[in-house]
């Protein structure tokens, strides 16, 4: 995909644009772009609900529409869905007054946007009710058959989501193990396999890897800046995946995701069974299976860290060794692998 | 068996759309399997693995969707490619 440089693209045209609609909320790194001026851009992808603006540096911001969640470099916009606003890949972009044109038939007013602050959750007053909130989510996903890429049946009839589904669970659970035995490198190198593989928009790898990438920069958490909170990883993902999903883990490897994936996180960390299934909800609600696939991020991320804790314990008893070298950290991290689950076609 | 790609460069679908279109491609009379996914290269390696790459998805990018059939004969996977295409008209197309 090409990108036209602003000067050679045409501006919009003013002479046609519509009332501007208002934004509800926008993402505090967007919103300083936007005031610090010069802001060209061009459309990049149009869905039914969400708009992508690829600025000239390559950066992709995001409009959404209406009860979408707030999100990392995105705006919220007061619009049910974008179906009739006629934009289509290749418009211009471009702030001008306080307002932001897109095509010639959008005009967005920020002036009353309330702005998001991308935050986790801190581990710190942790969480001594984890494993319980780790079963509990477990419990949920299998009760309502929750269906992802990572969880696809390696038995499935299609032989690509079988190869797949195989690929994804092997991959995964070399990761977290490498990462487990603090074998860094190896562990990224299992990341690195793991970007742009499976189906969907996002693939499920870099789905499960947003997910992951989250849980390593949760503050105070023994996996705490573990692959740089997966920046090492994408060191080498700039020609594994596309620039929708690179995006998102860019993000995430800087602790930056969506509002609901941070609500999961401290529904986890800090929430009760009961509280736990309306976060859980809103992340399976993201896209097909990608909601799914960032859970299972989110759940082996979670257990890395409660394994983590329970091999220094051990290591640190010398006594609790001699009895029972290895007791504490057999059991392995699930990586959502074994659900219930056809196939993800 | 054949097998037969089609590409569509830097084309996206919203997941829903693009599970919707597989799940229908894969219903086509005379179609043993399809594929539709993005062309990165671990899905290149995936497809690979299968038989099901073809050197125009190995030549394809990042951002292309692959719509990729195997049937038993030529004739009826460049008849079933179109027939995916209209498909397209089910869903919201991204271009």
């Amino acid at each position: 995909m090409t990108v036209m440089p602003s000067s050679s693209r045409p501006p919009p045209s003013l002479a046609v644009a519509q009332r501007p609609l208002l934004v509800c909320s926008i993402d505090a790194v967007f919103m300083s772009a936007l005031q610090a001026g010069a802001f060209d851009a061009r459309v990049h992808s149009v869905f039914h609900r969400v708009i992508n603006l690829e600025r000239a540096a390559g950066e992709l911001v995001t409009l959404a529409a209406r009860g979408m969640d707030n999100a990392p470099l995105t705006a919220i916009v007061d619009i049910p869905n974008f179906a009739a606003a006629g934009i289509a890949v290749d418009d211009a972009v471009a702030a001008i007054d306080g307002t932001l044109h897109v095509g010639d038939s959008l005009v967005l007013n920020f002036a009353a946007a309330s702005v998001w602050r991308a935050r986790l959750p801190s581990y710190a007053t942790a969480p001594s009710r984890l494993p319980e909130q780790l079963a509990a989510a477990r419990r949920y996903l299998a009760q309502q058959g929750v269906r992802g890429g990572m969880s696809v049946q390696a038995d499935a009839e299609c032989a690509f989501a079988s190869e797949v589904a195989v690929a994804l669970e092997q991959r995964s659970a070399w990761l977290l193990d490498a990462l487990l035995h603090s074998r860094h490198a190896e562990a990224c190198r299992h990341a690195v396999s793991m970007l742009g593989l499976g189906p969907g928009l996002t693939p499920s790898g870099d789905d499960f890897l947003v997910g992951l990438f989250a849980v390593l920069n949760v503050t105070g958490s023994p996996c705490q800046g573990w692959l740089d909170g997966g920046a090492q990883v994408l060191l080498h993902a700039e020609h594994a995946t596309h620039a929708l999903s690179l995006a998102a883990l860019t993000e995430a490897a800087a602790g930056r995701v969506r509002e609901s994936i941070a609500a999961l996180i401290d529904g986890l960390l800090h929430g009760t069974p009961t509280t736990l299934v309306q976060p859980l909800r809103r992340v399976l609600a993201i896209g097909a299976t990608s909601g799914a696939d960032m859970v299972a991020g989110i759940l082996a991320g979670l257990e890395l860290n409660l394994q983590v804790e329970a091999k220094r314990s051990v290591e640190s008893s010398p006594l609790l060794m001699r009895a029972s070298p290895a007791a504490a950290v057999s059991q392995p991290i699930s990586t959502g692998a074994s659900w219930s689950c056809p196939s993800k076609r | 068996m054949s097998i037969k790609a089609l590409i569509k460069p830097n084309t996206y679908f919203d997941s829903v759309s693009l599970m919707s279109l597989s799940t229908k491609a894969n219903q086509l009379e005379g179609v043993q399997q399809a594929v539709v996914v993005i062309a990165t290269a671990m899905n290149k390696g995936v497809l690979r693995n299968v038989g099901m790459l073809t050197p125009e998805i190995e030549a394809a990018g990042n951002g292309d969707l692959v719509i990729v059939v195997a049937a038993a004969t030529a004739e009826r996977c460049d008849s079933a490619l179109p027939e995916i295409e209209r498909k397209n008209y089910a869903a919201v197309l991204c271009r």
